[in-house]
């Protein structure tokens, strides 16, 4: 899975901690896919940037616009790594990962998101950078 | 073009998308749901036929909307929805929490 990953990134672009920057590049990423034949997995994609970015930029940076998100997004011939990394302290994504979600609950979704569309969600130690496969053969993983 | 059309007849209400239903547009249609509550709308319809997206925020508004009309015996439904939205909003179990329909075909 990591062999076809080692060269230099299909896409890759900095921007500022704005929710309105990372609408921007949400819609960049959808123009990126959409021509290269991958409208199939545009949606898995697309909603996985947007949490992503939506974490660092509130969770990780606070919203601090003077702190930086770094998106890199790695096309291959199975898969799509995606990889952000925002300039937080991280979090203790071990804990958060086992907890469970009431249906109820207005909040807290997103990384479950993650598990739901990615084939492997993989954190740094300290949290402020994830990487997720999204396989371009496979929709969701679960569904009732 | 405005992000969305709110409308209010008696106790219901309807919410019309123009676009995603994504983060950067939660808090201010947060704040426009709640004046519309707060007018005792019982009852509120989501029209989601021009929405593409809808991300994690996006479903906790919708949440939190269902939430917050069923303490009044109301109840929320989203309409129109994307077969890409309907297969999420499936996998997360919220289908019949917020009587979720797809679009015609």
């Amino acid at each position: 899975m990591n062999s076809p990953f080692m060269h230099a990134p299909t896409f890759s672009k900095t921007i500022p901690s704005l929710m309105t920057e990372a609408d921007s590049l949400c819609l960049e990423i959808r123009a990126l896919l959409q021509p290269r034949d991958l409208d199939r997995i545009c949606f898995p994609v697309e909603l996985l940037t947007r949490e992503c970015l939506a974490n660092a930029v509130t969770h990780g940076n606070r919203s601090d616009p003077g702190k930086w998100i770094v998106l890199r997004l790695w096309a291959g011939r199975e898969w799509i790594r995606l990889q952000v990394t925002d300039e937080g302290p991280g979090f203790a994504w071990r804990k958060i990962r086992q907890s469970k979600l009431d249906t109820a609950a207005s909040s807290g979704r997103g990384l479950q998101l993650y598990t739901l569309y990615a084939e492997r969600v993989r954190f740094n130690r300290s949290g402020n950078q994830i990487t997720l496969w999204i396989s371009k053969t496979n929709r969701t993983r679960k569904e009732d | 073009m405005a992000a969305y059309v709110i409308e209010q007849t008696d106790q219901q209400g309807s919410v019309k998308l123009m676009g995603d239903l994504t983060a950067s547009l939660v808090p201010e249609l947060q704040a426009r749901l709640k004046e519309l509550l707060n007018h005792g709308a019982k009852e509120l319809a989501f029209d989601l036929a021009s929405t593409k997206m809808l991300d994690s925020s996006g479903m906790g508004l919708l949440i939190a909307a269902a939430n917050s009309v069923a303490t009044n015996g109301g109840k929320v439904r989203v309409t129109n929805v994307s077969p890409d939205i309907f297969r999420l909003l499936q996998s997360m179990r919220l289908v019949a929490r917020l009587n979720v329909s797809g679009r015609a075909e």
